[in-house]
């Protein structure tokens, strides 16, 4: 191996890799799509998660009680749709042609992505508000056409990406699931609706063999349980289409964002091979109500606890002495896994019976998921993207010719601070409200974590404003010799 | 005439925001060679598919075509060997407090 030492008159070999034309040009991104296209699935995200405080404010007790209606699901789809699905597409055209090393298969299929997702997403929330079952049909059917435009973007870029690692099965998984819920849901939502229009219209048109096509759905799926339905519906997203991205996706992030060793290609294959069982063999059996769904919930378990022993090892062997906030922030996050698998188990137990203390218990695990293990997950990373995004609008020409501001120095630390405090504050109160099936609290713990987004919100935003002085820790560090390189 | 010195010195202005740190101290620099005012280097990032790559090598070509005497640089960014965390250097990374 050679020395990095400089030998005037030698030529350097090596391996191949890109080499960058001579000229010194303006540092352009070689493979990220345009800041603006992540940043509007952001700005739609923190629209969404703003409103479902308001929501918790107006209907406390879809908390406070356990029951199913309209407002409990309008509030669930703007969280898990409006919030973390904006955030999650944003983030992934954002990564994905990075980390694969090419360019997104197409923007413009994205941009029209983020006007369905947005359309669709508020245009389901408003329905299910309303409860108009048929228009949330609809507008859900605007949301499935644009997964399916993400779903072809995202595939053919990495279908042509030079590097093929594990990341790809994991984002094959995620979008499959992705799919799959998206199918479920619409087919939920035919199944509450009714079809009289059937009768007259003839099977042979298009139009008649969509309308029978709709009506047979709604007659096999109102053969299984609808309780178990939606149960299965849902689980189906939080489990297949966000928990597992989330896993695929940290084994790649933490060890980049914490300079900790990577884990074996092997072993991930491994946890997320296990997911996709455990989503697959759980959706099934929650739909039938069958006692195997405890195995499928063990065998979920035991991935998670295989992740978290690997994300325990990253970060233990990390040579940042020091985790930054947003890194804290996200691995918070992660630590909602422990009491949320132990919930599992206990929920999957096939003897429970449901009573009002069960009942109670099932929404604490939904609060938990969403506002609790994505939400802090989410915010964790959008503080490492949205800064990213400013500085290399901002700095990035600069690199190399003056020194530049650090990534940390776009947003005020002490805002992330507060906001990650209100957060803990309001996950606390909203726990307690909602046990103690106190709408009073679950008030007051809704306007804590809707003070924690607006927080986030503005310390994110106020990022593309903020002129930070490149201080001297950004300064290049001197040393007496390079380091070698064996 | 280039000077060595200012080699390096250039190079370690070209600064890794995320981790506030200059990407020789990272060690991500595995070879810099020059000849005739022509500069070389070979490089690597953290992971591959790091967002910094397009930077961090205009960075280096930037910096490096600041040096009196640089007519011209190449840069080669390759990922074998791969960066492991063994390769900051110790005494840089305790001198910035191992932490922006």
């Amino acid at each position: 191996m050679k020395g990095n030492r400089p030998q005037e008159g030698r030529n350097a070999g090596g391996a191949g890799g890109d080499v960058a034309p001579a000229s010194g040009a303006l540092p352009v991104p070689t493979h990220a799509p345009s800041v603006s296209l992540p940043l509007r699935f952001f700005a739609a995200g923190f629209l969404a998660v703003g409103l479902v405080p308001v929501g918790m404010l107006l209907r406390p007790e879809v908390l406070s009680t356990y029951h199913y209606n309209q407002y409990v699901i309008a509030l669930t789809h703007l969280t898990v749709l409006g919030w973390m699905g904006s955030v999650v597409f944003g983030a992934l055209y954002q990564l994905v042609p990075v980390m694969w090393g090419t360019r997104l298969a197409s923007e413009r299929a994205a941009r029209w992505h983020f006007v369905c997702h947005v359309v669709g997403f508020a245009g389901m929330v408003w329905m299910f508000w309303r409860w108009d079952p048929k228009q949330v049909g609809h507008f859900g059917s605007v949301l499935a056409l644009g997964v399916g435009l993400a779903t072809w973007t995202l595939i053919r870029t990495v279908w042509r990406a030079p590097r093929r690692t594990w990341m790809s099965a994991v984002l094959a998984s995620a979008l499959f699931w992705w799919g799959a819920v998206v199918t479920v849901g619409l087919g939920v939502a035919a199944a509450k609706c009714t079809y009289e229009s059937a009768a007259r219209l003839n099977p042979a048109t298009p139009l008649g063999a969509l309308v029978h096509a709709l009506e047979a759905t709604a007659t096999y799926l109102k053969g299984f349980d609808q309780i178990a339905l939606m149960h299965a519906h849902a689980h189906l997203g939080l489990v297949g289409a966000f928990l597992l991205l989330l896993t695929g996706v940290s084994y790649k992030l933490v060890p980049m964002f914490t300079l900790g060793p990577n884990v074996s290609a092997g072993r991930v294959w491994l946890v997320i091979g296990l997911l996709d069982l455990a989503t697959a063999g759980s959706f099934l059996t929650i739909l039938h109500r069958s006692p195997w769904k405890l195995a499928f919930t063990v065998l979920g378990v035991t991935a998670l606890a295989l992740y978290g022993w690997d994300m325990m090892k990253i970060v233990r062997g990390r040579r940042r002495p020091r985790l930054d906030l947003p890194m804290r922030y996200f691995l918070a996050g992660l630590l909602w896994l422990v009491p949320l698998a132990g919930l599992a188990l206990y929920l999957s137990h096939p003897g429970l019976t449901l009573t009002v203390r069960v009942g109670q218990w099932e929404n604490v695990y939904g609060l938990w998921a969403l506002l609790g293990l994505f939400s802090f997950s989410l915010v964790g990373m959008l503080y490492k993207i949205v800064p990213f995004l400013a500085w290399y609008r901002r700095y990035a020409a600069r690199v190399g010719l003056e020194p530049v501001p650090g990534l940390q120095d776009l947003y005020h630390e002490g805002w992330l601070r507060c906001g990650l405090g209100l957060h803990l504050a309001g996950m606390l109160v909203l726990t307690a409200g909602t046990l103690g099936t106190n709408t009073s609290l679950v008030r007051c713990g809704a306007a804590l974590w809707g003070a924690a987004m607006a927080v986030h919100g503005i310390n994110l935003a106020l990022a593309w404003v903020r002129r930070p002085v490149a201080a001297g820790r950004a300064v290049a560090v001197r040393t007496a010799q390079p380091v070698s390189v064996s | 005439m280039i000077r060595e010195e200012e080699l390096w010195e250039a190079l370690r202005r070209v600064v890794d925001p995320e981790v506030a740190c200059n990407i020789v101290d990272l060690g991500l620099v595995y070879e810099m060679v020059w000849r005739d005012g022509r500069v070389k280097v070979r490089m690597t990032t953290t992971s591959p598919g790091c967002p910094l790559e397009g930077v961090l090598v205009a960075g280096v070509r930037q910096a490096l075509l600041s040096v009196p005497g640089v007519a011209g640089v190449e840069v080669e960014l390759v990922y074998d060997p791969p960066w492991h965390p063994g390769r900051i250097h110790p005494a840089a990374w305790a001198a910035s407090g191992g932490e922006s």
